[in-house]
């Protein structure tokens, strides 16, 4: 009896110890993103300007909230912004076509050499999302002038404007330079937008308690290292799920991404897609969806023409070289690619054997398979698969798990390794015996 | 110098004879003229303490409120404050009063503390010789026995971890919200933490941390106050109880660790958050531990440290209480290096604890159980000092196959085992 109130005891004051001051600081982090942005939005509302004076206001607002938040290294998007839009000009004079190519080979290079000879590795982790954001809006702005989609070219102040608008230069999401231009426009705003706000502002708290509290304290280290791994990467994915709901509180306290009724309409994540998967390909769509967007409209779209595979391998390359040199996004997107290729081919096969509806998206209305996917069979595979597919997300988002020194300056090739190691590489090993069998059916 | 001086035992035993005849009368009277007579009888023991020089620091009568939360002492009709026994509160000195009393709620992790330190004592030492007894404090004797009057290792260790298990308990109190004086110091967030320096020169912007998390830093200053009360750093004495005093907090301080977690796009680390999480007080006893079995001797620096000493007790001006931390002590060995700062230090051997001793309060190993296979200290050959023991088959029942159920269950069956016993002769 005693111990076992001992360990309630203990479990509770780690709790509490460990809950303050990580929602002191998500909410203080909170109120910043949210000031700024209630300032933009109210101004906006109330007071009638020109086009250009907002879009110059959303500029001055955004390096204010990277000044305060990164400090001096905000220079750095300041600079990739400046560069980035005199390039497009001098390029625009040259070509009038392959100016999305171009600046996408530039702007990766330039995030390149930051990492590898200018910053150092602590200053490159705490910039590299904030770089990553602003890279992926300059080179959707490149690909949609290829594209003609602009009347005339940007000013400076419109592009300024979009890459630094504080409602998602810090945590995200992409949008594009339209979206944006459009949410610039004067709201209908009701108390729903407050309420939005509190709702997706306790959400987000409640995704960083459990990432930093919960998950890792209700598995013991002791026990069996799937499990540990599990939670390990669950820790993981909590945190990807408070940088999300983050970024939309900032968006939605911008006003941005709101209809006309005053709902939200954005969305970034889908927790439940994720902790529940069907399978790997949904959830590399539900994990970041604007990222998807983005890398489906602006590179997949683009490589087509040069065949399926050319397209979706330049579609690896690109989004894992935005992340940086670093071997473990590489090796952590290229397994994600290869279990998730395997897996949508197998679950094909699987389909058309058994006639049963388990394919890696669910089937649309048109859905011409014998067995439904309310048929026990149904059920059955996809759960088979389902199971498959949380190994697969254990495996590899136990990477992201470090201590915090390395978290703080970037994970290297042992430490992915030692991880994998630990694992007894499971999980390749799974997906080649899954190709296997996909080869002989 | 270390000898046993006749005229101080005298004035102890007078002491605790005014204390039995004080107590019950105290309890009949109004709480005025208890004061009254309380007042009385602690300014009676300081002069005959201060006229005698005793070699035990004087500040660590507080150890018997550790008892205070066993039944008898602690009154049961208002839960939540502490009420103290008489007899247990007369063991607290003037200042500790005052400190309980500005702190409401403090005396109960005060409490806790001192029991944690003693569970902790006994936890460690359960296999050696000495093994941390305690006794009825009751009669105004000192909680561990009369050990404490020596200067040796075991003294030692035992104001270390009385230090260390009220700064733990306080901080811990603290963080609970269960102090109501030690509220989280938010004005104090965007000083840097200590990091600060390596980071500034690897040009990184300092990341500040908030919460509240300040809350050693209450239980570390709180233990400076109340444990130290009374040791003023003047006898070599005195010196080496806050040495080991300010050992035992600093082990607490440094086993606290800051914990960090990154959150940004794709593992990027865009915000950070971080926590302070105090130690388990079972590592600060392993670590404490440790420094027990590397103590330092000390000796007696020269005698030009002595005299003033003498002088200034009587003077009316005390050491500043800063400066009272800031001493070095000498190896007794010169070829040693100088004790640091989280070194126990101790002046003399420790005496044998084979046999009885009462004139030092040492109950001696009869009776002890050993273990026959081990050849440690906990072994029956070092355990029974060579006098034997003996051997006897007993049936026990005890908790067995426990399993663990989720969440948070642990569920055992009681099973009947025979047991070899082997105690010292």
């Amino acid at each position: 009896m005693d111990e076992d109130e001992e360990y309630n005891e203990t479990a509770w004051t780690y709790i509490t110890l460990c809950g303050e001051p990580t929602l002191y600081e998500g909410l203080r982090f909170a109120k910043d993103l949210i000031i700024a942005n209630v300032i933009l939005r109210l101004v906006i509302q109330f007071v009638p300007l020109p086009h250009n004076v907002r879009h110059s206001l959303c500029l001055v607002i955004g390096s204010f909230l990277l000044y305060h938040n990164i400090g001096p290294p905000f220079i750095w998007t300041v600079g990739l912004t400046t560069s980035a839009y005199i390039l497009i000009i001098l390029i625009s004079f040259v070509t009038k076509k392959w100016r999305g190519l171009l600046m996408s080979i530039s702007v990766i290079a330039f995030l390149l050499l930051c990492e590898l000879y200018v910053l150092n590795p602590k200053m490159w982790q705490q910039i590299r999302g904030i770089q990553m954001i602003a890279a992926m809006k300059i080179i959707s702005v490149a690909f949609e002038l290829d594209r003609d989609l602009f009347k005339r070219m940007l000013n400076p102040v419109e592009f300024g404007g979009y890459i630094l608008c504080p409602a998602n230069c810090i945590l995200g999401p992409w949008i594009s330079f339209h979206t944006y231009s459009q949410y610039l426009e004067v709201k209908f705003l009701t108390r729903r937008w407050i309420k939005l706000i509190v709702v997706n502002l306790s959400i987000s708290m409640l995704f960083l308690f459990l990432s930093n509290c919960i998950v890792p304290w209700y598995i013991d280290d002791e026990m069996p290292k799937w499990l540990v791994a599990y939670r390990d990467a669950q820790a993981f994915r909590m945190s990807h799920y408070f940088v999300s709901s983050m970024s939309i509180v900032s968006m939605l306290s911008a006003g941005f991404g709101l209809t006309n009724d005053c709902h939200s309409e954005v969305h970034v994540t889908k927790p439940l897609f994720i902790e529940l998967p069907r399978s790997l390909v949904q959830v590399v769509i539900y994990w970041n969806i604007p990222m998807h967007q983005w890398l489906k409209n602006y590179v997949f779209k683009s490589c087509q023409p040069y065949g399926q595979f050319t397209a979706i391998l330049v579609t690896y390359a690109v989004s894992s070289l935005l992340h940086g040199l670093n071997f473990q996004f590489s090796a952590v997107l290229l397994s994600i690619g290869t279990f998730s290729y395997v897996e949508y081919n197998l679950r094909h096969k699987v389909a058309l054997a058994l006639e049963v509806c388990c394919l890696a998206n669910p089937c649309g209305k048109q859905c011409d398979h014998k067995y439904k996917k309310n048929t026990m069979l149904a059920i059955i595979t996809n759960t088979f698969f389902s199971i498959i597919t949380v190994i697969h997300l254990a495996y590899l988002g136990v990477m992201f798990e470090a201590s915090f020194s390395v978290q703080e300056s970037g994970y290297s090739y042992f430490h992915t390794i030692n991880k994998w190691e630990n694992l007894n590489y499971f999980s390749h090993g799974f997906a080649a015996f899954l190709y296997v069998i996909y080869l002989m059916m | 110098m270390l000898g046993p001086t006749p005229p101080r035992w005298l004035a102890r035993d007078a002491r605790q004879t005014l204390l039995r005849v004080e107590a019950p009368r105290s309890r009949s009277r109004g709480p005025p003229i208890m004061k009254c007579l309380w007042l009385f009888v602690i300014v009676l023991c300081f002069t005959c303490e201060a006229a005698n020089k005793p070699r035990r620091g004087r500040g660590s009568m507080w150890w018997g409120i550790a008892k205070a939360g066993e039944p008898n002492n602690l009154s049961p009709i208002s839960p939540g404050v502490l009420y103290m026994d008489p007899a247990v509160h007369a063991t607290l000195r003037r200042k500790q009063r005052r400190l309980a009393r500005e702190n409401p709620g403090v005396l109960s992790a005060v409490a806790k503390g001192a029991s944690m330190a003693v569970a902790e004592c006994q936890h460690q030492f359960k296999y050696r010789r000495w093994n941390c007894s305690t006794r009825n404090f009751l009669r105004g004797k000192n909680l561990f026995g009369k050990i404490v009057d020596r200067g040796c290792r075991e003294t030692a260790f035992i104001y270390a971890i009385t230090s260390a298990g009220v700064t733990h308990a306080v901080a811990r109190a603290c963080a609970e919200g269960a102090i109501e004086s030690c509220t989280c110091d938010y004005s104090h967030i965007d000083r840097v933490p200590h990091r600060s320096r390596a980071a500034a020169a690897a040009n990184v912007r300092v990341w500040k941390w908030g919460g509240c998390s300040d809350n050693i830093g209450f239980g570390f200053r709180f233990s400076r106050e109340f444990v130290d009360t009374g040791e003023r750093g003047k006898t070599l004495r005195e010196k080496m109880n806050l040495h080991n005093n300010e050992a035992g907090r600093a082990h607490v301080q440094t086993e606290m660790r800051q914990e960090c977690k990154c959150h940004g796009m794709s593992g990027s680390c865009t915000v950070k958050t971080c926590w302070m999480r105090l130690p388990s007080f079972r590592s600060v006893g392993d670590a404490l531990k440790d420094r027990f079995d590397g103590a330092s001797r000390v000796m007696t620096p020269n005698t030009d440290l002595e005299a003033p000493a003498q002088r200034n007790d009587a003077a009316p001006h005390r050491v500043p209480r800063r400066d009272r931390y800031r001493f070095q002590l000498r190896p007794h060995n010169p070829d040693h290096k100088s004790p640091g700062a989280k070194d126990l230090v101790y002046l003399e051997p420790s005496p044998g604890f084979c046999e009885k001793n009462p004139r030092l309060g040492i109950p001696g190993t009869h009776g002890r159980a050993c273990n026959d296979t081990s050849i440690g200290v906990d072994g029956c050959d070092l355990m029974c000092c060579g006098r034997g023991y003996r051997t006897e088959t007993m049936f026990v029942v005890e908790r067995c196959n426990c399993t663990f159920h989720w969440c948070c269950e642990v569920k055992c069956k009681l099973c009947r085992t025979e047991k070899v016993v082997h105690t010292c002769l």
